[in-house]
């Protein structure tokens, strides 16, 4: 027979050693921050990113050569994925964070052109020209075109020049306006002469890659020969543009300067555009293709660029969003509607 | 001093005179103390005779006469004298057989086994209950016979005798209802007559002055047992003898008369003032003489032990007369009763008041009593008809109390409950969606499986009979513990958490609430009892904002279970 003490214990170690955990602290729930509402065509959607399989992407990348500022919203279980593009501004540091994007993008719509090259008063030169085509073969011809807006890195040849390649930047459709780069040329004596169509405050001037001058005139001596020259604008808010061309010096004269020449030379700038991209049965269908959503625009509110903690570079923009829209294959062949949409994105900036 | 005696005196003093002998008192006692001696008195007279003593002149015998055949002796020779009658001779020869008869009964009755008769043992069981002289049941009985039965007979042994008690029970219960305290064994006279009625008429006094009370007629000395006075005093109420004061041990055994009272027809007494059979008699013999609780003798049934000539010479005195019924030991009405006469059969008695009396005087019983009992009650969070398992057990006080309130009893309880759930429980998710797209999931699942209170409450109970009651109870209960199981995750980076047997949340539980009960109650035995309870609870038990429903989680619930009285306190 135990005595009363050990009962007591063993009822206290039973009262004590019992589990008494207490109910876990959940925080209650916010509602759902980005999401997209609206119709596919006549199909309402209601998708939440972190509801169900919903999830969102953003970040950078670059449309046509053209960097753009994304984000995206995916959920595979409702087939349901979504893409909004915005190219990055011309003056995307125009003193405030906000300015990264404007208010009410307009949709950009591509149309095709064509850019000459043109070599001043040495009209012979393009008699010489050779352009890289898509299959990587020279062809003897002195005009590109171009079926959608973009950064396009054409690769030159001169017959008469060692077979020596040349690349060069074409902006179809984003020619620098705000902070042109534009420079002009002349020269004797193995020497060049560099002069800014708008002046800067500052200047970078480069040569074969090589910094020559920082100042707004510069005058850099150039042996016979095919010269890469280049012009870096800088604005008081460290926005820079660039201007790259070709100068040729022979027996130390000045013959000429590469000029583009656009075949609509009121072709607008696409800069800060965007483009909604809509995947439908695994096939892109994009804004940027119908002719339709020109002039469109979107309507972005309540836009906030905050850092997201991941390091200092990585900062968002989120804002609420809301358009209409119809988006179409590369095909030509299939096109949605997408029509009241609303909700919040967010594209990254960084 | 007789006048023998004064003439002996005297011709002693004479003789003394004459013969000059000195008068000692010793030798007078030395004298007495041989006259008794007849071997001595022979010796005398054979002595006497052979002496010749030759008389003197101057000797006056005249007066010898005197001195040993006076008129004292003549006196008590006439008075001793009798007459040898024939008839003295023929009545012992008439009586002869009778004394026979009564001594080989005698050695009958003793060497008689009583035969028992479940009826008389019901009634004996009661009074004996109410005595507090039932010991029908002890553990150690139990033991005994344990031991005495092997494993396989002790299985058939359980499930025979459960079987008998449940079928007791059942009887008990349904037949409980009808049952009226009142009702006496059916004895009936072989007349036809309820015996019932033949002694609600013989037994009321026709006195008025008596009217109500059992009187002795000449106020003799009645004497009671103390056990008698204890046995009557619940019977005594309800008699339909109004004021009365004697049991119905008493009462019944009060028909056996002694033949040495002035007045045997209606002295119910011994002659020496005590019952004329012990208890002894009237209880173990098994022919109890039944009174039923209205005061009604139900049958003077009993054998009229006849254990000597006085006791047998009764029954022949009485056995023609009609007051009496005579029922042999095996219950056969000997004789059945012809008619029924208005002469009281009891006489008055003096008035005995049990309350007056300090010794006897009625108090109240207090009892605690350990409880346990098992059932079923509703499910919290589900539907009424979903039942879950309910566990009790606790300690109960109860005071009986007496005089008018002797049926009911008031008490108190306290003990512990359990109240297994099935369904009751809730789950909480948690989503925390943030400005970098990213987002978090937090959940539990919580399980409530049992709840524990502490009740304390008080309860009060009305005595159908000696072994049905009904009670009615209020309690209050207080929540000490919730067993829980718990699953829980607080983040999606997290790994889930599982928590059995948890009792660290009281969470969506009132903690209190106040329940009614309505119960019935039966005596297993003096100690034992069963109980049937069904309770309702007042209050919500459960809260709807935390698990996220709308029930009215009312407990309601019923269970059995037992009761054993540790103390009674008088």
């Amino acid at each position: 027979m135990r005595s009363p003490v050990f009962h007591i214990i063993a009822i206290a170690f039973l009262f004590t050693a019992c589990n008494k955990t207490t109910l876990p602290d959940i925080p209650d729930s916010n509602d759902p921050v980005y999401y997209l509402r609206g119709e596919v065509s006549g199909n309402a959607f209601d998708i939440n990113v972190g509801v169900s399989d919903a999830t969102i992407e953003y970040g950078i990348s670059d449309m046509n050569g053209i960097e753009s500022y994304y984000g995206q919203i995916t959920s595979e279980s409702e087939d349901f994925d979504l893409r909004l593009d915005i190219l990055r501004s011309e003056l995307p540091n125009a003193g405030n964070s906000n300015s990264v994007m404007p208010a009410q993008p307009e949709l950009m719509v591509h149309k095709p052109g064509a850019v000459q090259f043109r070599f001043g008063s040495c009209y012979q030169q393009a008699d010489n020209l050779l352009i890289m085509n898509e299959e990587m073969q020279f062809e003897l011809k002195n005009m590109v075109e171009f079926s959608e807006f973009g950064l396009y890195h054409i690769t030159l040849k001169f017959t008469d020049y060692n077979l020596k390649t040349f690349d060069v930047p074409i902006h179809y459709g984003f020619e620098p306006q705000l902070l042109n780069p534009a420079f002009i040329s002349n020269g004797t004596d193995s020497v060049c002469q560099l002069f800014p169509v708008v002046e800067s405050a500052g200047n970078e001037w480069y040569v074969n890659d090589v910094l020559v001058s920082t100042d707004g005139y510069c005058a850099v001596a150039m042996e016979d020969g095919i010269h890469s020259v280049k012009r870096v604008a800088i604005d008081a808010q460290g926005n820079r543009a660039e201007k790259l061309t070709l100068i040729r010096f022979s027996q130390g004269k000045y013959l000429w300067q590469l000029e583009y020449v656009y075949s609509n030379p009121e072709l607008e700038s696409n800069y800060a555009k965007a483009v909604i991209s809509f995947k439908k049965n695994g096939i892109w269908h994009k804004s940027s293709i119908v002719p339709s959503n020109a002039g469109s625009v979107l309507n972005i509110t309540d836009a906030v660029v905050l850092s997201t903690g991941m390091t200092a570079a990585d900062l968002l923009n989120h804002f609420g969003i809301a358009f209409d829209v119809d988006v179409m294959d590369e095909s030509h062949e299939h096109s949605l509607s997408l029509g009241g949409v609303s909700g919040r994105m967010a594209v990254g900036l960084h | 001093m007789s006048e023998e005696f004064k003439n002996m005196d005297n011709s002693f003093r004479k003789m003394s005179g004459e013969i000059k002998a000195v008068y000692n008192p010793i030798y007078w006692m030395e004298m007495e103390s041989t006259l008794d001696n007849v071997s001595m008195d022979s010796a005398y007279q054979t002595a006497a005779g052979s002496v010749s003593v030759p008389l003197s002149q101057s000797a006056d015998f005249s007066e010898v006469n005197d001195v040993f055949l006076d008129d004292a002796f003549r006196g008590a020779a006439g008075n001793q004298a009798t007459t040898f009658s024939s008839s003295h001779w023929n009545e012992f020869l008439a009586q002869e057989k009778d004394l026979v008869q009564n001594d080989a009964f005698t050695v009958a009755a003793n060497a008689t086994t009583v035969a028992y008769h479940p009826v008389f043992w019901n009634d004996a069981d009661t009074v004996l209950q109410q005595e507090g002289l039932h010991y029908e049941y002890k553990s150690h009985y139990w033991s005994e016979a344990k031991n005495l039965l092997d494993l396989a007979d002790r299985r058939a042994f359980f499930y025979r005798w459960s079987g008998v008690a449940s079928l007791l029970l059942l009887i008990s219960a349904f037949g409980g209802a009808s049952l009226q305290p009142e009702t006496t064994t059916d004895f009936v006279s072989e007349n036809g007559i309820p015996a019932e009625e033949i002694f609600q008429t013989n037994f009321v006094s026709s006195d008025p002055k008596a009217n109500g009370e059992i009187l002795d007629e000449d106020r003799n000395d009645v004497r009671f047992d103390k056990s008698d006075f204890a046995a009557s005093e619940s019977n005594l109420h309800n008699s339909g003898i109004a004021g009365q004061n004697i049991s119905a041990v008493d009462y019944a055994s009060s028909h056996l008369v002694d033949m040495s009272s002035a007045d045997p027809s209606i002295d119910v007494m011994g002659g020496n003032g005590n019952p004329a059979v012990s208890e002894n008699d009237h209880s173990a013999s098994g022919s109890t003489n039944e009174l039923s609780s209205s005061g009604s003798v139900a049958h003077n049934v009993g054998r009229i032990l006849n254990h000597n000539e006085r006791d047998w010479t009764v029954t022949k005195k009485y056995e023609n007369d009609s007051r009496f019924v005579l029922i042999a030991e095996n219950g056969t009405i000997m004789r059945p009763v012809q008619t029924i006469s208005n002469e009281p059969l009891i006489s008055p008695m003096p008035h005995v008041s049990i309350e007056e009396n300090p010794k006897y005087k009625s108090r109240p019983s207090h009892f605690l009593s350990l409880a346990a009992s098992i059932g079923v009650g509703r499910e919290y969070g589900g539907s009424v008809l979903d039942l879950g398992k309910r566990t009790t057990v606790g300690i109960q006080y109860r005071r009986i109390s007496y005089g008018a309130l002797h049926r009911f009893e008031f008490g108190a309880n306290a003990g512990v409950n359990q109240m297994s759930q099935t369904f009751l429980g809730t789950e909480r998710h948690s989503s925390q969606f943030y400005l970098d797209g990213s987002f978090s999931k937090a959940w539990y699942k919580l399980r409530l499986t049992a709840m524990y209170n502490v009740t304390a409450g008080i309860t009060a109970g009305f005595k159908i009979n000696s072994r049905h009651k009904i009670t009615l109870g209020a309690a209050y209960d207080r929540l000490i513990g919730v067993k829980s199981n718990m699953s829980y995750q607080l983040s999606s980076d997290d790994e889930i958490v599982t928590v059995n047997n948890n009792w660290g949340i009281k969470d969506g539980v009132n903690p209190f609430d106040v329940r009614f009960s309505f119960g019935y109650e039966y005596a297993l035995a003096k100690r034992l009892s069963l109980q049937a309870n069904a309770s309702c609870g007042l209050f919500d038990r459960t809260e709807n904002d935390f698990l996220q429903n709308t029930f009215f989680d009312r407990e309601a619930g019923v269970s059995i279970g037992i009761k054993y009285d540790l103390i009674r306190i008088r």
